[in-house]
């Protein structure tokens, strides 16, 4: 008897190792996981006052990591468990298309009349925009002022190399190491900052928000070589007017203290960065221009995009899809959730019928031309994933390392090479 | 009491479960998907092939991380070897202090590798330079792992740093273990210090060099958070006319291709081919250190 009991006991050790773990009854439970831990408070506290709100729905918050890599790692994860959360976000249109078996289509969704930054794909709504987040050439307007250049003129490539010249003329006088703030190491993690956010320069200056022919066309192997010329004279002008130690090993920390410290003039930044730089005791007015990379004409606009989406589960049952619906509807429709995204999260919304604005900092500026339309598309978020941050990222450190002799053409070739890789992998 | 085929087989179970869950069935499954097109998570997965193999060794970022192991490889057996006998022969000796000696050797390898990469980072990049600008040294003025051609020192430098310590406990043991007559015996014949070393310490703790070649070596060839945090890939340059990730070892470039470009099957193939580059190179330094070592 003893001996079979001793069998049993082996036997049941084992199966608890494969034994599936029970499902909770009741509510619907829908379940939101994001990769955004800086709003992971006010989007629990939201979250909690909807669901209290809401007979027979709960929502559970799930935030991962800071970096864009950890949350698709436990989404993979989750994926493997086959229990995929209701809502999860994305942050390209190349995560859909590796996540797309996962991904259902929102069907009826009145907010994608209100925005212009949903995900669509073949006329199909397939992503909810979290948020606005824009990108310019962030400047030091105290320092400029100082100089005499009215960052209004800076409109032309022509212009802004003219100013960059004036400036590093006055280096002593205005006590600044560079004039610019090109950080282009690897190692320090600017790999997004290059190959992705520098990169979608190349995309979008002066094009229609709506316009990823750029995009699509670098996807498909075809690049258009002046252009590309033009951008890399761009960043040449960037990168030889900035601190060599700094660009080549600097992280994203050093870049904000340098721009904080006033060490140089210009940062490559979006609005993202304010929160740091307030925490960081920011002591001067900064602002934004656009990114001038030819004299063809004048560019005044500031980048603007979704950096994350989320999109609803197909394994959901229909309840829960429905349920998922009506969460975001009410971030859009209802006042608490109006305030929780502008207010509460300190985001830009990406709906026309939110007229709360941001406070302070780059985020004004951006709100700013958001309203008057004056914005242009940046399109990372449509390379194949990874293409930025591991295979271009180190074609703009290649650049940054020596812009002498055939560097400049060779950078055109290399990212050109990039293109054709793509297409044919 | 007789033995039992149902009982030995129920005990092993729960053991031959983990096993075969946690290390047969995704290595098997792994080289079953390095000839599929599969991205990791996508429902259809189609054969494809040795087209994976195919593209692997034609990639120029794969070849110069199989060259960069190697070569960060070769670098950490020389000086870990090198520092860590120095630090055993030193802390055996009858110097003062040289218990806290040994416990100071030793802390490094306390520090977790992910943390250990930003340290170093800093130090290469702001305090080494900081150094060098003072004292006005040519070769400290720009970072080391800034340039693609001593990034591999670099990386080496700091993993000497850690795992030194660690390997000087295994030859303290080992020095300890060698039988004190033979060296005083050896001294009164009028053997120096040096010869001592070499003709009656070393051959006698061969033992100890083939564990510690072993470790270091397998070591080396996984190193992958160190590599994430330290050089995170950098620096560029450029190799067989493309632009490569120069500080990419393979496991972080089987990494990028499998996780953040999402072509799992293609850093699989990558794996396959490495596991089979470190079995190769596991068997060929056990078989010669074997024939080596002497009996005592």
């Amino acid at each position: 008897m003893k001996r079979y009991l001793s069998v049993l006991v082996a036997l049941l050790l084992t199966a608890t190792m494969v034994a599936p773990t029970a499902m909770a009854e009741g509510d619907v439970v829908i379940t939101l996981l994001h990769g955004k831990v800086e709003i992971a408070p006010a989007l629990q506290a939201y979250a909690d006052a909807y669901s209290a709100k809401t007979p027979g729905v709960t929502v559970k918050i799930e935030s991962v990591g800071g970096g864009n890599e950890s949350w698709s790692t436990v989404l993979a994860a989750k994926a493997a468990q086959k229990d995929v959360p209701t809502m999860f976000n994305i942050d390209g249109y190349g995560d859909y298309l590796y996540w797309k078996d996962y991904i259902a289509p929102i069907e009826g969704a009145t907010w994608a009349e209100d925005t212009d930054y949903e995900l669509t794909v073949d006329g199909q709504v397939y992503g909810f925009p979290v948020a606005i987040e824009g990108y310019g050439l962030g400047y030091n307007a105290e320092l400029l002022a100082k100089a005499g250049i009215d960052p209004a003129t800076l409109t032309t490539f022509s212009a802004l190399q003219a100013a960059f010249e004036k400036l590093d003329g006055m280096k002593e006088e205005l006590g600044i190491e560079s004039v610019s703030d090109f950080g282009a190491s690897v190692a320090g993690g600017m790999t997004g900052k290059t190959g992705n956010q520098l990169f979608s320069v190349y995309f979008g200056a002066g094009r229609d928000i709506g316009d990823k022919s750029l995009v699509e066309k670098f996807n498909a192997g075809e690049v258009d070589k002046d252009r590309l010329t033009n951008f890399a004279n761009y960043v040449k002008l960037l990168a030889d007017h900035s601190e060599y130690a700094y660009m080549t090993t600097g992280n994203y920390d050093d870049e904000l203290n340098r721009f904080v410290s006033r060490k140089c003039v210009f940062i490559n930044e979006g609005n993202w960065i304010d929160p740091s730089l307030k925490a960081k005791n920011i002591d001067f007015e900064y602002g934004y221009i656009s990114t001038p990379i030819d004299d063809t004409m004048a560019y005044t606009g500031l980048y603007a995009f979704a950096p994350a989406w989320y999109a609803i589960s197909s394994t959901a049952t229909p309840e829960e899809q429905q349920a998922a619906k009506d969460f975001l509807n009410s971030l859009v429709y209802t006042p608490e959730g109006q305030d929780y995204m502008v207010n509460q999260a300190g985001m830009i919304a990406a709906f026309k019928n939110v007229k709360l604005s941001p406070a302070g900092g780059l985020s004004k500026y951006l709100y700013e031309a958001i309203q008057a339309s004056n914005t242009y598309p940046f399109l990372f978020g449509y390379m194949p994933a990874g293409t930025g941050k591991t295979i271009l990222c180190n074609v703009f450190e290649l650049f940054a390392q020596d812009t002498s002799g055939d560097a400049l053409t060779n950078f055109v070739n290399d990212i050109a090479a990039v293109s054709t890789d793509i297409a044919t992998r | 009491m007789k033995r039992n085929l149902l009982w030995d087989f129920a005990f092993s179970l729960p053991c031959f479960l983990a096993f075969l869950l946690v290390i047969l069935c995704p290595f098997f499954l792994g080289a079953w998907y390095s000839f599929t097109d599969w991205n990791g998570i996508n429902y259809t997965v189609n054969f494809v092939g040795w087209a994976n193999y195919r593209n692997i060794f034609s990639s120029p970022q794969f070849l110069f991380s199989l060259y960069q192991t190697l070569l960060y490889a070769l670098l950490d057996v020389v000086f870990i070897h090198v520092v860590a006998f120095g630090l055993a022969l030193l802390v055996t000796s009858r110097v003062r202090l040289r218990n806290v000696y040994r416990a100071g050797f030793f802390l490094p390898n306390l520090i977790g590798g992910i943390v250990l990469g930003f340290i170093w980072q800093f130090m290469y990049k702001d305090f080494f330079t900081a150094i060098g600008k003072l004292l006005d040294i040519p070769g400290m003025k720009t970072s080391l792992i800034s340039s693609a051609s001593t990034v591999v020192l670099g990386m080496s430098l700091a993993t000497t740093w850690q795992y030194a310590g660690y390997i000087m406990l295994i030859f303290v043991a080992a020095i300890q273990g060698v039988p004190q007559e033979v060296l005083e015996s050896a001294a009164v014949d009028g053997a120096g210090a040096f010869t001592r070393v070499r003709k009656i310490l070393i051959p006698m703790m061969r033992n100890a060099f083939t564990i510690s070649l072993f470790l270091v070596i397998t070591t080396s060839f996984k190193q992958f958070e160190k590599n994430l945090t330290l050089t995170n890939g950098g620096p560029a340059t450029r190799f067989l006319g493309k632009v490569v990730q120069g500080g990419s070892l393979v496991p972080l470039t089987i990494y990028n291709e499998s996780v953040s470009a999402n072509n799992l099957s293609k850093g699989q193939a990558m794996s396959v081919v490495f596991f089979l580059v470190l079995v190769l190179f596991s068997l060929m330094q056990v078989v010669v250190s074997k024939r080596k070592e002497v009996e005592q």
